[in-house]
This record gives structure tokens, C-alpha cells and sequence, in this order.
């Protein structure tokens, strides 16, 4: 019922809405000066009457001179300080914004008043100076706030990808900055460009008599002699040529959004790729982290790491959000610059070259594809950034989507990709300039899990054909354990270990690693006695059992960690050294094993992992039980790593 | 090498900044200061303006214009607003067309026009005649409901606009997650929907109040007279009675109170909703 209601609402008001432009258009050919609707017979008399007349032409001559100046200004003047609105950062920034968009809000009277006032004096009233100047400050705030809009939906890592790739901070602006904004730009302009030509009480005190707009012309006959037919001409006019350019911008904006895919595949069939990629190509450089700190005013990013990657190596930095794994990888690209310490790319320290002299290929975790270049361009722009011959850059842009199996696809733009060919083109171009080091930033994050994980696959395999150093970061523990020669694990800002996937499973260092790579039983114990190479130890609620530890004073507090499948379940009967008496709370079938929770004592509870066997039993909730483990199947790890 | 990045930041901004300060803040601030300034007439303007009741009822009557717009915008707009949001994609798009048909034409032509349809035998009193809603012609021209009609058409477009970009961005399966918990829809608008699209119903208001104070072409054309908004006494007093001081001082009271409204809003709201923002 009252959707209904809505409805009728809706459709009147939009009724009203259109109604003078519905009655205007007729009107305009009425052939007598008593307007009425409908039209007592029809003429083109006031078309006639305005265009023949001096006085009417000649002013709207002038209102496109005032507002194409007016536009103009705006958009020099409001461009640049929109961009620097939504990204820089400097005080009295809130302050300024407000001053730029206060012209919107002051009523349109008291700005007419005052530059009346004020030219008056400098006897500027009647000239088109003083009119494209008040219209400026009339159009300013609409191309900010559109500036600032576009800058603020634009994804900052597209300059860091364009940086990356070789382009300096002036080639990154031309080529890419201000393409995406452009909508933006044209968005602000068109606005302050109709602001302009509608604009009358400003017109009515400072057009004089020599230098009459358009709508001051029109004021002036509707407001003393009330009905002059010339008006819905002119009105008329005006809104055809406003339809047209809406339309024309409307074509040409659709026109560029959908070019014609070509078919897919084609050029694929037959024939082998053209110059498939070899190692012979790439030389993987070894990188160096010596004591790198990062500071964001007080807060500590990243604190004194090292790190050596070997050339050709594939090291991963895992670790959870917030890590700081992310701010290593920009130091590293020249996204960020250290407060301290050094980074070694090679045997050349690079701790303070600009991103586009580093020669590193970056990944990013959006991908930061242009979206106003096709596939091939965003492929080919860092060699054009180098000025390779037209000829070499294509052959390589042919062999970099070969390599990626995207032969074909270089004329589409990337939206008309889907995630993974998008991540695929990503990855040609930062590998088409044969980069010493490529980095990536949770690349395969948005990606569904099966695509995610055949990623990996050919990631490891492309990396093992081209023989370059590879630096990836991921907070996925199994991605990294897939795919890496070796793990950093980062914690706090800090490298936890570094080692093999085997190495960090097997012998964790801190209980940090020991949880955050695969599944971790933690028990803080007290050394009873020390007997050989082993010692016997008691938890802090009570259950002892046997560790493999040498000179381990009695009294010694420890911290051990066990992995769950190392834990063995038997039947309550069974006793014996390093056994520890236990309740099940809960049974977990997980298909290949089962996950069993088992309470040691009222403050301690242990997770076993048992491999589920034909015909081995199940083990009841609530049974009692033992455990067991191999004593060197425990972990000690120094007490106070758990504790940051 | 590297400038300090505070300064990199601000020197793109500088000459706009300079631009303003000299061809806006500068003039307005001459115009204003000669309110209270010795050859302007010291305080002696707003003394006079506290205790005439000529100046107390046309700011009376500019206040009142605006809040009964506002009030009209709002209720014409939301179901437009409404009805765009939950329409397909392809109606919303034609019917957000007609709602911005009037930036087409300029604000002169659209008064203009109104003077014509709503003259003594223009269209709408024949319509009214013809269903036998009236007896006699109605002035519906020349006096408040005019520039009632002429004001709503201006700023009609405005408050849809605002309240489409909030209502916009409302999650439509909150509507269903509501349904699901056993709403009717009415219920489910009343409690989901409307609560959520407040926010573009308080910056259209405050857009078109603010915007409103100010008006003075539609008035001027359509009140015949027999309305004065503030801007029109400005206007006033420089063409035809050259008294700068005084219409110096209406600007700064129309200023202040302008001002007000938007610091008001702004410690409830955040500024950039009023101004768009994103589109």
C-alpha cells in the first residue's frame, strides 16, 4: 500500500521536476509574443529575433569569453592544490580546504557586493577581467572537490608500480597520475564551466554597460518588460547544446569503456610461443637487510633486521598483519627509507636510490594494473620507460605473456580480466625488464583457494626456470611452507628465525614460531633432575615426564613446546618413562587423523594428533588415558620468547 | 636536495591560496569591515537594524522561505530518492535523468517559465479550472506559493541528489536480513532504511536551508513584490539607495548566521558529506 503511495509521489514530483523544460521547448515556437501552452501557431520567430540581434549574440559571445577564462583558472589553480589536499600532509591543511570550498556557501549576493566593491575602486567593472575572475572563485571548489574525490578513490600503489618499474616521479605524474584523474579534471571543469554561463547576480553588478553575459541580458529583459519570447529561444538553445555536449561526452566515455575484445586465444593457435623465456636472461642478485630500523614518528615499524637473501633464492617473510613485513618489502623497493641501516642489492648498497633506479620488479597485492592502458601497454611500459626500440619491445611483451600463458589477450584492458590472468599480467610486467630481484606483496591473497594454490605451483616452477631472487611476503603459513627455499619469520618488527620450511617446523626457536608455523603444545616446566643427556621435568600443574637436555640445572625454569602429532595416545594401563596420565575432553575426526583434547590436569590440557588407521580404535570422550611422546620430540625454548 | 615534505605538500596549494586571499577573502573582507567602518556609518547600521521592524521581517520572512523549502524538498525528495534507490539499475539511470533535467537550462529560464505556466490563464489555472478544482483563477504567481514553487524546483534536484548518494550506499541485504527476522517491509523501512539514510537527510537539509537564506533570482522574479528575501534588500540598497553601509551590514548578519548553521552541522557531521564528497 504505501510502496503505492511512494510511487504516485515519486512520479508527480518527477512530473514537476521536468515540467518547465517539457513547456519551454513549445513555447519557443509560438509565433505570437503572448506565450501560452500549446502554442497559438507555430514560427521560428524568436530563433530569428536572437540570433539576427547584436545585442543578444554579442553577449553570448562574451558569457563563453568570461567562462571559458573563468574555467580555465579554476582548473589551473584548483588541479594541483586538489592533489595536494587528499594526499600531502602539512598543518593549517583542514583550514585551507575549508577556505577553498567557502566560496560555495557564501551567499552568491554578498560575493557580488564585494567584488563590486572592490573593483569598483580599481575601475574594473565592465570588463571581462573582473567577470572570469569572480566566476573563477565561483568554480574553484567544484574542480577541488572533484580532484580530490578521484585522488582519493586512486590507488596510491599505482605511482609506487609505475616507480618500481623504472618511471621517475615526472614520468609517473604524465603517464599515469594524470590519466587516472582526468575524469576528475573534466568532472570539476564542466562544472565550473556551467556555473559560469548560468551565472547572474555577480553579472548583474559587474557587467557595466560594455560588457553584458548572456543570462544578464536575459535578467534584464525578463525583469522589466515580463515576458519577452526571445527568452525560451535562448533557454531553449542553450539546453539542446547542453543535451549535445552530455551526450557526445556520455558516446565517447562508453566508447572508451568497452573497446572491442579481441577473440580469446587468438594468435595462440599453432606454432610455437615466440622466444619463451631461460635463465640465461635473468641475473638474481643476492640482497642484503644490515640492521635496518623504520620509525612512523613514535612507533617502531621494523626493528634492526638483517637478512641475507642468496642470488636466486626464493625467501619468503611470513608473518602476521602488522608484522612489519610489509614495510621491510618497501624499504626494500624504495617505497619507504629507512631511519637506519643499510640495504645491499648485489654488491651496491641501495639505501637511498630512488624506486625507479633500483631495477626491482614488484608484485603488488592489488596488482596496480593501469587501467587506462590494455595489457600489452602496462607490459611494455617499463621498457618504453627505458626507450627500448618499438621492435624489441614487442617481441619481449609477446615472449613476458607467453611465459604467463596470456598470448592473445594484449589488446584487453585489465578490468576485462579476470583475478588470476590479472595477477598473471602483474607478474609479466614485473619480470619483462629482466629486474635483478622481484618482490611480491601477498600477491595470491584474492584469489579463490584452488587458483590460489595452482599459483603457487607455477610461481615455484617459473622461479625455478628463471633462476631469479624471489621476495615474498604472506601471512599464509602453508603458502609459505609450498613455496619458499627459505622463511623469515617476522614478528613485532623483528626476525623471529630464519631457516628451511623443515628447519622452522622441526626446531622453532620461540614459541611464537612454534604457533605460527603449524600447531604447538605449550607447557612451562620446572627441571626436577638431571640424569645423562636427559632430564626430568615438572609442569606447573603437576604431570612430570623426560626431555632430551644437557646440564640442566635442577630448579632451571623452561618453556617446551610438543607438536600435536608427536603426542601418542595409550591405553590407561600402560605405564612407562615419559608417559603422563590424561582425560579426553574432545575427539575431532579430521578424515586422515584424528585431533584429540586431552586434559593432563586441572590446568593443563595437551592437543595429540593421531593418524587414523584401519581398525585402530577410537578413543571415547571422557576416558582416561596416557600419553606419550619421544623426548627428543620436545622442543625447550628460552622462557621468555612467548612474553613480548 | 629533498625539500622538507611539509613544504612539498603545501606548495601546490599556494597559488590557489594566493588567488583566494586576493580575488575572494580580500573583497569580502572590505565589503564587510565597511559595515562598521567611520565613512560606512560605525554601529550605527545595526542599530538600526535591531530596531526597525522592516529589517526584522524580511529576515524573518528569509528564514521562514527557507525552512518551508527545505521542509517541501525533503518531502517531495525522499520517495524520488527512495524510489531510485530500489529501482533497477537501468530505471534508476533514466529517472535520475529527469531528476537533473533542470541543470540544463539556466535558473532564469526555469523562473521564467514558471512565470508563464502559472500566470492567471496559464496552463496550471486551466488545468485547475478544467477538473473543476477551482472556481476562479488562482494567483499562484507573484506572491509566497510562487516563489514556493520556483525555490522547491531549484532545489529539488539538490535534496534528491543528497539523499540518493546515502541511500545508496544502505547494504540492501540489511533489508533482507530484516525480513528474515520476521519485519514487514514497512517495518523493515522504518526501522532499517530510514534510520540509515538520515545522515543524506540532514546534510540536504543543511545544503538547501543554507543555500536558501541566500536566494535571490527566483524570489525576485516570482514574489512580484510582495516577497523580500534579504539578499533582494541587499540588492536594494546598492542599486537603488546607495547605501553601502547598510547593505554591508545585512550582508554580515546573512554571513553570520550562514556560518552558524554550517558550524552547528559540522560538530555533528563530517563537512565533506555536505559537499558531495565522493561524486
Amino acid at each position: 500500500m504505501w510502496r503505492a503511495g511512494v510511487t504516485v509521489v515519486c512520479g508527480l514530483t518527477l512530473a514537476f521536476i521536468v515540467a518547465p523544460m517539457a513547456a519551454l521547448v513549445p513555447m519557443s515556437f509560438s509565433n505570437t509574443s503572448w506565450l501560452t501552452l500549446p502554442p497559438h501557431g507555430l514560427s521560428l520567430r524568436w530563433y530569428a529575433d536572437f540570433l539576427s540581434n547584436r545585442d543578444w549574440m554579442g553577449s553570448a559571445w562574451t558569457s563563453v569569453r568570461v567562462a571559458f577564462l573563468a574555467t580555465t583558472l579554476a582548473c589551473a589553480l584548483g588541479t594541483p592544490a586538489g592533489m595536494a589536499l587528499a594526499r600531502a600532509r602539512f598543518p593549517g591543511k583542514d583550514l585551507l580546504y575549508a577556505v577553498t570550498l567557502a566560496p560555495m556557501v557564501v551567499p552568491v549576493m554578498i560575493l557580488a557586493i564585494s567584488f563590486y566593491f572592490v573593483y569598483a575602486r580599481a575601475h574594473l567593472v565592465g570588463t571581462i577581467t573582473a567577470l572570469a575572475l569572480s566566476h573563477a572563485v565561483l568554480g574553484v571548489p567544484y574542480v577541488v572537490i572533484n580532484v580530490v574525490a578521484v585522488m582519493r578513490a586512486f590507488d596510491p600503489q599505482m605511482e609506487r608500480a609505475a616507480r618500481s618499474l623504472g618511471a621517475t616521479g615526472w614520468q609517473t605524474f604524465w603517464r599515469v597520475t594524470v590519466h587516472l584523474i582526468r575524469a576528475g579534471i573534466i568532472a570539476g571543469a564542466l562544472f565550473a564551466l556551467i556555473t559560469s554561463l548560468d551565472e547572474v547576480v555577480i553579472a548583474i553588478f559587474l557587467s557595466g554597460r560594455d560588457v553584458v553575459t548572456l543570462p544578464k541580458m536575459m535578467w534584464d529583459a525578463v525583469s522589466q518588460d515580463e515576458i519577452n519570447p526571445t527568452v525560451t529561444a535562448v533557454a531553449s538553445i542553450q539546453m539542446v547544446v547542453v543535451v549535445l555536449a552530455l551526450g557526445a561526452l556520455e558516446f565517447f566515455r562508453s566508447r572508451r569503456g568497452h573497446p572491442r575484445p579481441r577473440p580469446a586465444g587468438a594468435g595462440a593457435g599453432g606454432g610455437a610461443a615466440p622466444g619463451a623465456w631461460s635463465s640465461a636472461e635473468f641475473r638474481g642478485a643476492a640482497l642484503r637487510l644490515c640492521e635496518v630500523t623504520k620509525l612512523f614518528g613514535s612507533v617502531t615499524a621494523v626493528a634492526g633486521v638483517s637478512l641475507e637473501v642468496e642470488a636466486g633464492e626464493f625467501m619468503t617473510l611470513l608473518g602476521p598483519s602488522g608484522s612489519g613485513k610489509t614495510t621491510i618489502l618497501n624499504m626494500v623497493a624504495g617505497f619507504e627509507r629507512p631511519t637506519s641501516g643499510e640495504v645491499v642489492l648485489g654488491d651496491r648498497p641501495i639505501t637511498r636510490l630512488s624506486p625507479d633506479k633500483r631495477d626491482i620488479g614488484m608484485v603488488f597485492q592489488n596488482y596496480a594494473l593501469f587501467p587506462h592502458m590494455t595489457v600489452f601497454d602496462n607490459i611494455a611500459f617499463p621498457l618504453r620507460i627505458r626507450r627500448m626500440p618499438a621492435g624489441e619491445i614487442a617481441s619481449r611483451v609477446e615472449a613476458a605473456l607467453a611465459m604467463v600463458r596470456l598470448e592473445g589477450y594484449g589488446a584487453r584492458h585489465p578490468r576485462q580480466l579476470s583475478g588470476g590472468q590479472q595477477q598473471r599480467v602483474a607478474l609479466a610486467r614485473a619480470l619483462v625488464f629482466h629486474p635483478r630481484l622481484l618482490l611480491m606483496d601477498e600477491p595470491l591473497a584474492a584469489l579463490d583457494k584452488r587458483l590460489r594454490e595452482s599459483m603457487q605451483i607455477e610461481l615455484r616452477r617459473l622461479h625455478e626456470r628463471l633462476g631469479i631472487t624471489v621476495v615474498f611476503v604472506t601471512h599464509d603459513q602453508s603458502e609459505a611452507m609450498t613455496m619458499s627455499d627459505r622463511i623469515a619469520v617476522v614478528n613485532h618488527g623483528r626476525i623471529e628465525q630464519v631457516g628451511t620450511p623443515a628447519e622452522l617446523y622441526e626446531r622453532p626457536a620461540s614459541a611464537f614460531v612454534g604457533s605460527f608455523i603449524g600447531e604447538s603444545n605449550l607447557l612451562d616446566c620446572r627441571v626436577l633432575a638431571q640424569i645423562g643427556a636427559s632430564a626430568t621435568v615438572e609442569t606447573a600443574g603437576g604431570s612430570t615426564f623426560t626431555i632430551v637436555a644437557n646440564g640442566a640445572r635442577p630448579g632451571t625454569a623452561l618453556r617446551v613446546s610438543i607438536r600435536p602429532e608427536a603426542v601418542g595416545l595409550a591405553a590407561a594401563g600402560a605405564a612407562g618413562p615419559g608417559t603422563v596420565p590424561a582425560v579426553v575432553e574432545d575427539a575431532i575426526y579430521l578424515g586422515d587423523a584424528t585431533k584429540y583434547v586431552v586434559r593432563l590436569n586441572p590446568d593443563e590440557v595437551l592437543i595429540a594428533r593421531v593418524a587414523n588407521r584401519r581398525g585402530a580404535p577410537r578413543i571415547d570422550v571422557g576416558a582416561s588415558v596416557r600419553v606419550a611422546w619421544e623426548p627428543q620430540d620436545v622442543q625447550v625454548l628460552p622462557v621468555d620468547s612467548a612474553e613480548r | 636536495m629533498m625539500r622538507s615534505p611539509v613544504l612539498r605538500g603545501l606548495l601546490p596549494t599556494l597559488p590557489l591560496l594566493a588567488f583566494l586571499l586576493v580575488f575572494f577573502l580580500y573583497p569580502v573582507g572590505q565589503m564587510l569591515s565597511f559595515s562598521i567602518s567611520p565613512e560606512g556609518g560605525g554601529l550605527a547600521h545595526y542599530r538600526e537594524l535591531l530596531t526597525t521592524p522592516l529589517y526584522r521581517r524580511v529576515m524573518w520572512e528569509t528564514l521562514q522561505i527557507s525552512v518551508v523549502v527545505t521542509l517541501l524538498c525533503l518531502a517531495l525528495g525522499y520517495p524520488v530518492a527512495y524510489t531510485l534507490t530500489m529501482a533497477p539499475p537501468r530505471v534508476a539511470n533514466l529517472l535520475l535523468i529527469l531528476v537533473v533535467t533542470p541543470f540544463w537550462i539556466s535558473i532564469l529560464a526555469r523562473s521564467f517559465t514558471w512565470m508563464i505556466l502559472l500566470q492567471r490563464d496559464g496552463v496550471v489555472n486551466q488545468v485547475l479550472l478544467g477538473l473543476h478544482l477551482v472556481r476562479a483563477p488562482v494567483s499562484l504567481i507573484y506572491n509566497q506559493i510562487g516563489v514556493y514553487i520556483g525555490m522547491v524546483h531549484v532545489l529539488l534536484p539538490f535534496m534528491i541528489l543528497s539523499l540518493y548518494g546515502v541511500m545508496r550506499g544502505i547494504d540492501t541485504s540489511l533489508l533482507r536480513a530484516a525480513s528474515n527476522l520476521g519485519a514487514t517491509e514497512w517495518q523493515a523501512f522504518r526501522r532499517v532504511f530510514f534510520p540509515l539514510s538520515l545522515p543524506g537527510v540532514a546534510a540536504g537539509c543543511l545544503m538547501l536551508f543554507v543555500v536558501g537564506l541566500g536566494f535571490f533570482i527566483t524570489p525576485a522574479l516570482l514574489g512580484g513584490g510582495k516577497v523580500t528575501t534579504v539578499s533582494m534588500l541587499i540588492e536594494a540598497y546598492i542599486n537603488q539607495a546607495l547605501d553601502w553601509g547598510l547593505a554591508a551590514a545585512l550582508s554580515l548578519v546573512l554571513l553570520v548566521a550562514t556560518v552558524l548553521v554550517i558550524a552547528l552541522y559540522s560538530r555533528a557531521m563530517n563537512l565533506d558529506r555536505l559537499f558531495g564528497g565522493g561524486t
